[in-house]
């Protein structure tokens, strides 16, 4: 009979800055029960909507997490516009489609950077979040922010970005591209990497769709899922397929999200050029009447957002329901019989925003 | 006619019985649906419950009205990960879900006051929200 | 009084001196592996002299500890590693000086034990892999001295007619192998590390705070002097200009481990077993098989 020991894994584990909360309870180094517990920080984010003006409640939503912000923001935006009837300008939709894969590729060069600090390879940790710097910049040149900006309004946007700005984000993205480069053949053919991901937390196809898993971690065990090809905001207008993997373990994880970064890069440089000219907001009359549910492709997967209004300034309800909240059956179920070493490794594969998921 | 409706994005909303509720996601199962989200909206004396599928961007949301003090079962026999979102409803809106397959009893999350949305709810139906819990918590 | 001749006087010396420098010595190149480490990452890094002002504060902070023995075997741990070294430096036993290297670590999982913290059981637990991995390498290393020069004495191997090196290359090899987890470098960095692990935080380190963890640093810093020193056994002779040969070798390979740790991610338990098993087998035992051959021959 091996040696049982509950090894406790977060929240206020010191390496793990995330208040996520896990039981794994060991066998040697092996896991045999992965008890998950969340809602250490819940902030109550969606009743808050009860008490804030529907216009302002867009700064309590880009507040919902910090990675995803703008994207929190822009679903909050969308779902009141179709509840009220609004249609934003075409360039409005752009700059959202624009912003959107900017955070992509900010968040996927960011998990990358905490992926290979979970296998404790620091150096790649380091340079990977140089690379996510330069993003920052771009954010901080467009927006005036690097994390939260504000810039997404009900009824379309707040700031607008330039030809020169343009310029500015496409020469950055190319620097972006250049210094992937290494950093991907690093991910994908550095042996001990190759080691540590491969065949590592394998989720079948069935199972990842049964469990309920998103973006990702669905697309990485099969499945051609990706809420953007629904074509909101500016999608319809450019041309890309959802990144696909089949082997379902965390390299095939980790390769979705290196090729998303790429995908990115390549849909931004589709759209600059297309943006439209016009106003960046339409008029917002009246008050939000009627339900909508939105839905957007978040980095880390499908985040819905459920809006109902009742003809006054306040809302009924504001849902959100945030991927990492509905990847969480997925990780305890790769995590039981895994090794304790892998532990971090699959737990980063979901890319957990406890932040998001404790709206 | 909504901007979505313009696009040719489908979204039903059907009402339906609390009694049929598992019979339906077995319906929702066996055609290939996966498992969106479930969610509480608090009405005047009931709690709605939506039930949301999707299949290749057929969008189908079921909706179910739970009147105070009532019951709801659980589909976690049919969508596993269906669990996290009823323990949600049971922390934040009272509702009680019944053969539910991972049952946090009211320490799902870590709140000052038991059912927020639903002010009281536990205390009529006497069920499992743990105040002492959230008192050590916070 | 005990009368002791000239070369007894030095060894006496080295000794004592290698007790008293090599703090400061190793110190210094943990200050120099910071910095040289934030280069490779593109960072700046901190001053040179940080790991000596990371000991003073941590030696002003209160220990908080779970269990009073642990601090108590730490104590064993830094006296043991000193005595390893001085043993050394003196010119001692080379199977002598493995084997009260060993005992040091183990008094060191002892205290990781005693902790009695799930994150230094399991850290402790892969320490003791660890030494599994590496004992035979480091066995073979001292039987290969032997092998080339004819003595497990350090103080005769100094005096050699010629470098280790010549006749046991393989070994060197293999031992640079396995110094990766005497080092705690990447990828063998399995028990602790110098940045947290996500799932063991600091691993055999993680309960230790205030003195206790200084007294920590410093016996690492003793034995990574002895570690440089062994390196450069390699590589002296009779010929005394060969000492700094050596030490500038040992230096070398300290740089390239820094490289290895900034190029690898840790490997789980079973590869690190494997490989160095795998390396002691090969490297060691061909070069011992090697050099009876040639004994046969003669």
């Amino acid at each position: 009979m091996a040696n049982r020991t509950v090894v406790p894994f977060g929240p206020q584990h010191p390496v793990l800055p995330e208040p996520i909360h896990l039981d794994l309870v060991l066998e040697d180094e092996k896991v045999v029960e992965a008890i998950p517990s969340i809602g250490f920080i819940h902030r109550g984010l969606e009743k808050l909507v009860e008490k804030r003006d529907f216009i302002d409640y867009v700064y309590v939503a880009e507040r919902i997490c910090g990675i995803c912000s703008f994207m929190h923001g822009m679903g909050y935006c969308m779902a009141v516009e179709n509840v009220m009837g609004i249609e934003i300008p075409r360039r409005a939709d752009f700059l959202r489609t624009t912003l959107a894969e900017l955070s992509r590729i900010h968040n996927h060069t960011m998990w990358m950077g905490l992926l290979a600090d979970a296998f404790g390879f620091e150096s790649l940790f380091m340079h990977s979040w140089r690379v996510r710097e330069i993003v920052l910049d771009v954010f901080e040149n467009i927006t005036g922010g690097r994390v939260i900006f504000s810039v997404c309004k009900v009824g379309g946007m707040r700031r607008d970005i330039d030809a020169a700005q343009a310029e500015m984000l496409l020469t950055a993205l190319d620097r972006v591209e250049k210094e992937l480069e290494p950093l991907i053949s690093a991910f994908s053919q550095e042996y001990t990497v190759l080691h540590r991901l491969t065949g590592v937390g394998v989720l079948s196809k069935q199972a990842a769709l049964d469990l309920g898993a998103l973006g990702p971690m669905l697309r990485a065990s099969g499945w051609s899922l990706d809420t953007r090809k629904l074509g909101y905001a500016a999608y319809n207008d450019l041309s890309f397929d959802p990144i696909v993997e089949t082997a379902g373990d965390c390299m095939a994880r980790t390769q979705v999200r290196i090729r998303e970064t790429l995908q990115s890069i390549d849909l931004i440089r589709q759209a600059v050029p297309k943006f439209p000219q016009g106003d960046i907001a339409a008029p917002v009359k009246g008050t939000p009447s009627g339900e909508f549910f939105a839905r957007l492709e978040q980095p880390r997967g499908e985040a819905i957002y459920y809006v109902r209004g009742n003809g006054t300034r306040h809302l009924d309800r504001f849902r959100v329901r945030t991927p990492t909240f509905a990847n969480v059956p997925a990780l305890v179920q790769t995590l039981q019989g895994c090794q304790l070493a892998d532990v971090p490794m699959l737990v980063l594969t979901i890319d957990p925003c406890i932040s998001c998921t404790e709206r | 006619m909504t901007l979505d409706e313009k696009r040719d994005v489908k979204r039903t909303i059907t009402e339906i019985e609390p009694v049929s509720v598992v019979e339906r996601a077995h319906h929702m199962k066996s055609a290939g649906y996966r498992m969106v989200e479930m969610h509480c909206t608090r009405l005047a004396d009931a709690t709605e419950v939506n039930y949301a599928f999707d299949l290749a961007g057929d969008f189908q949301v079921f909706r179910t009205r739970i009147p105070d003090g009532g019951t709801l079962p659980s589909v976690t026999g049919i969508f596993s990960c269906a669990f996290l979102y009823e323990n949600e409803m049971q922390d934040l809106f009272g509702v009680r879900v019944t053969d539910l397959s991972v049952d946090y009893k009211g320490r799902f999350y870590k709140l000052r006051t038991a059912t927020p949305y639903h002010p009281g709810a536990c205390d009529d139906a006497g069920t499992a929200a743990a105040p002492e819990a959230a008192g050590k918590e916070g | 009084m005990i009368l002791l001749n000239a070369s007894e006087w030095t060894r006496v010396a080295t000794g004592i001196l290698y007790v008293l420098l090599a703090p400061l010595f190793g110190g210094l190149l943990a200050g120099v592996d910071r910095r040289i480490t934030a280069r490779m990452q593109g960072r700046k890094g901190p001053p040179i002299l940080q790991p000596f002002y990371d000991v003073l504060k941590l030696l002003e902070k209160r220990r908080v500890s779970v269990n009073k023995l642990q601090n108590f075997f730490i104590v064993l741990f830094l006296v043991f590693l000193v005595f390893t070294g001085t043993l050394f430096f003196s010119g001692g036993d080379l199977l002598l000086f493995i084997f009260a290297f060993t005992l040091a670590a183990i008094f060191f999982i002892s205290a990781a034990y005693a902790a009695n913290s799930p994150y230094s059981s399991i850290g402790a637990e892969r320490e003791l892999l660890q030494m599994m991995a590496y004992e035979p390498m480091v066995l073979l290393t001292a039987v290969g001295f032997y092998m080339a020069n004819g003595s497990f004495k350090v103080s005769d191997l100094v005096v050699a007619p010629r470098p280790a090196i010549l006749l046991i290359p393989m070994i060197f090899l293999g031992f640079c192998y396995v110094l990766t987890f005497k080092f705690r470098k990447s990828p063998f960095d399995l028990s602790t590390s110098h940045h947290g692990h996500q799932e063991i935080v600091k691993g055999i380190t993680t309960e230790f705070s205030g003195a206790s963890l200084a007294w920590i640093e410093i016996a690492h810093w003793y034995e990574s002097t002895f570690l440089i020193a062994l390196i450069a056994l390699f590589f002296v002779w009779s010929n005394p200009l060969s000492i700094a040969l050596g030490i500038g070798v040992a230096l070398l390979v300290y740089f390239l481990e820094i490289l290895v740790d900034n190029t690898f991610a840790r490997v789980k338990w079973q590869l690190a077993i494997r490989s160095a098993w795998i390396v002691a087998g090969v490297f060691g035992f061909l070069n011992l098989l090697a050099l009876t051959l040639m004994r046969g021959g003669k």
